[in-house]
Order: structure tokens, then sequence, then C-alpha cells
């Protein structure tokens, strides 16, 4: 097996081995836009990893009658694999992210769908929140979050979306996993370079605080804001109910909510999260990652000491 | 004519799908609510996640009370097609189930066509 763990800089070469996630980071990390240290870990690890597993997960799909079931038994089985990188990750975590206490554990599923891959994240379909990703997990519970993020290839939601019951071959699915350094967000931002919802030749941002998490899932309105995308003028700023901020405690267990929710005050809430200035510097920066991949892209990024550092980009999926 | 029409100053479009929608509400509290959902009702819920997608491909409209422009129910809207306003501040009190209502994105409003008998 080649190297399992491959640093941000050296990603673009080794994408084949990593998802499309972590591959457009790396492509940011090469372009000098900031985003977090971390490093891949390559779908080989995962193939390795679960290849002694396989016929127990066989026999597992075979005498479960629903997906809650078969869910349970594919967990057990997969968190308690033998992971045979715990101690190269935890080199990569000294060499790759020195200094850091704290990192966010990110699934990138490639999962096998009627006997075919399907790539996370790419433009024909959206693996958006379908695995999960561990935050604020500390360094010594690294090597347990990925084997997390692998069983989480199998939770429920999967099998009932993907139809496993009646489809093994999804039993063959893969995953890499991307370790980088943990930001704790003092606002974040989800960005289209190019709205989808209206069709105009609008860039569009999303902007609250706390963690990305309350925008993307839908627990609070962020402010809106429209710019034009040739001038970067504001058109249109809509105040949103930015009713709480999500933030992280210490990840110890898979099954543990970190989640922490706090209510915003009323000034908060009825001011915009975003000074004019860190909106044109955004705006700046969306055109720039768009130019880099040469397409509009779906960005989420986070405020932190006041830098803004790029969680995630990847193309529009769809427009209306 | 409608018996009356909703909407609220958060009220934004998630996506305008193909246009109105018009069907009986579901309200979905929990993910043990998404039994309920039938093809062709309007799905009302706080927020939606992954969880929440079987039951968001059935519906002719996806209505939620948080979320902005980009959040998940948005997006999978987008993605998929259905009608779907996000930020609708006071729907889930406004609605029940078994209401025919009219999703309409050109103005950011439901229209309550009939009221289900209490």
């Amino acid at each position: 097996m080649k190297s399992p763990i491959v640093g941000m800089g050296e990603l673009s070469q080794a994408a084949p081995a990593l998802g499309n996630k972590v591959k457009n980071l790396a492509v940011l990390a090469g372009a000098g836009v900031r985003v977090p240290r971390g490093f891949g870990i390559t779908f080989d690890v995962y193939t390795e990893t679960t290849s002694g597993l396989l016929p127990a997960m066989h026999r597992a799909r075979e005498v479960s009658s629903t997906s809650s079931d078969l869910a349970k038994r594919l967990h057990d089985i997969v968190v308690s694999a033998p992971f045979s990188q715990t101690e190269a990750v935890m080199e990569g975590l000294d060499v790759h992210v020195p200094g850091a206490s704290y990192f966010a554990v990110r699934s990138s599923g490639a999962p096998v769908i009627n006997g075919s891959v399907a790539a996370e994240d790419s433009a024909a379909l959206s693996l958006a929140g379908q695995y999960e990703s561990y935050l604020l997990v500390p360094k010594e519970n690294v090597p347990q979050a990925i084997l997390w993020c692998y069983a989480s290839l199998f939770a429920e939601r999967s099998l009932d979306r993907f139809k496993v019951l009646g489809d093994g071959s999804y039993l063959g699915s893969r995953m890499s996993v991307l370790v980088q350094e943990m930001f704790v967000a003092d606002l974040c931002a989800v960005v289209m370079t190019r709205d989808p919802v209206e069709g105009g030749d609008n860039f569009g941002m999303e902007v609250s605080y706390g963690a990305c998490e309350a925008l993307v899932s839908g627990m609070v309105q962020g402010d809106l804001y429209l710019l034009s995308r040739t001038s970067g003028a504001l058109l249109t700023a809509e105040l949103g109910s930015k009713t709480s901020r999500i933030d992280h405690e210490p990840l110890v267990s898979a099954a543990a909510d970190n989640k922490i929710v706090t209510p915003l005050s009323e000034e908060q809430r009825a001011c915009y999260a975003a000074t004019q200035g860190l909106i044109t510097e955004i705006y700046r920066l969306g055109m720039h990652i768009e130019r880099i991949f040469g397409s509009t892209q779906d960005i989420e990024l986070v405020v932190a000491d006041g830098e803004i550092v790029v969680t995630q980009s990847r193309p529009i999926t769809a427009t209306n | 004519m409608p018996v009356k029409t909703i909407s609220g100053d958060t009220w934004r479009v998630g996506c305008h799908g193909n246009g109105p929608a018009t069907g009986p509400v579901v309200i979905v509290r929990s993910q043990e609510d998404l039994g309920k959902v039938k093809e062709g009702d309007i799905l009302v819920a706080n927020q939606t996640d992954v969880n929440y997608t079987a039951q968001m491909l059935l519906a002719a409209a996806v209505v939620t009370v948080e979320g902005g422009r980009y959040s998940h129910a948005a997006t999978f809207s987008r993605e998929n097609g259905i009608t779907c306003l996000i930020g609708a501040v006071g729907a889930m009190d406004e609605l029940k189930d078994g209401d025919i209502v009219t999703v309409d994105t050109s103005d950011r409003t439901i229209k309550v066509e009939s009221e289900e008998e209490e």
C-alpha cells in the first residue's frame, strides 16, 4: 500500500486515492487559499481495515429484515475493526498539524450503488450530509473517530436511501477520511458564487454566528446577501432569524452529541452578523475560488480570530 | 378564493420547483411523523435533514419554519425540483394536518384553500 496518509500539500497528486471533498481543499491549499491544515486517509486504508469483515457484513445483510436491524449489525462490525494505522495517524497529526489539540474528522464516501461507484459531491449526486463528520475531536480520539466515519457508511439512512437490503453491492462502498485542524468559528457563511435559486447573475451568501452546521442544517436562518457577480455591488440584504448558534464541546464518544446550542441575544439577532468589509472580502474570495475550479462553487467558510478559513468547496449541484 | 393567506418577513424561496403546488398539509414535528407523509402532500416541518429525504421526494412542496436559502431543505429541494419555502415562521401554528393549501413561491405565501374540520 502506498502511504496511507497524504498531507495537504501533496494531496492534488493523490486525488484518486481520496474523495472529492479532500481533493477540492487540496487544490485550494495549492492555490494559496487559507484552508485548515490537515491530511487525508486514503480509500486503501478503508479497504485494508474492512476487507476481512466483508463475509460477516454480507451475512449480516442476509439475516436482517429491516434497514434498522442491518444498520445496528454493521455498525458493531465496523467500529470494532482492528485499525492498523493508529501510529501512522498519530504521526500524521504531529507532522501535518503540529501544535493543534482538536480536530475535525470528516467522511468522504464513495458508495457503490447497483454495482457502480458514485463519487461524493460530484455534480451528479449530492451526498451532502449523508455521512458523518466529527468535530472538536481530541487528538487521542482521532483514530477511533476514523472508524466512526467508516461506520457511518452503514447508518440506517444510507441503507434506506440506497436500498441496501436489496443491493449487496453497496457493502463494497469505500471511504476516505479528512482530518483537519479544528477552527472555532466566530462567524460562518455558506456562499454560492452564482445564486442557484433565482437564476440571475447574482453572488449569494448566508451568514450567521458560530459553526456552519447551524446554517447547513437549517436550524437558523442566516442573514442573506445577494451581490452583483460582475461588480460585487450589494443588491439585497435580508436580516435572518439567527435564533441561536452552534458550538462544540470536546467529543469523547460517537454516541455523544457534542453540540452546544446557545440562544442569541435580541441585539445580535437585530443586527447583521457581517460588516460590509467582510462581505466584500468573501465576495472576492468566492470569485477567486470559482476561477480556480472553473465552475460556480458552493463554499462553506468560517471566520476565526478575524481570518477567513475555507472548510469546503464543491460545484453547485443543480440550479432552479 | 382562499380562506386565508399567510406569509411573513422571514419567508424566503428555497426552490421554485414547478411553480405553485397544491395539496393537503402534513405537519412533521419529529422523525416519528415522517410516516404520515403521502405522495402529493405539503410537508411542513421546523427543519429537515438527510433523514427526511425519502418523504421530501414524495411531497408536492416542502415548507420549513427555520432555515435559510442555502439550508438542507432548500438545497435538497432545488436538486430535486421540489417547490420549497423556508423561514416560514408561523406556518406550523397556522396550518394543521389535512388543510388544503397552495404554496406559492412567486409571492412567498401559503394560501389556505380549505380547512380540515377540527
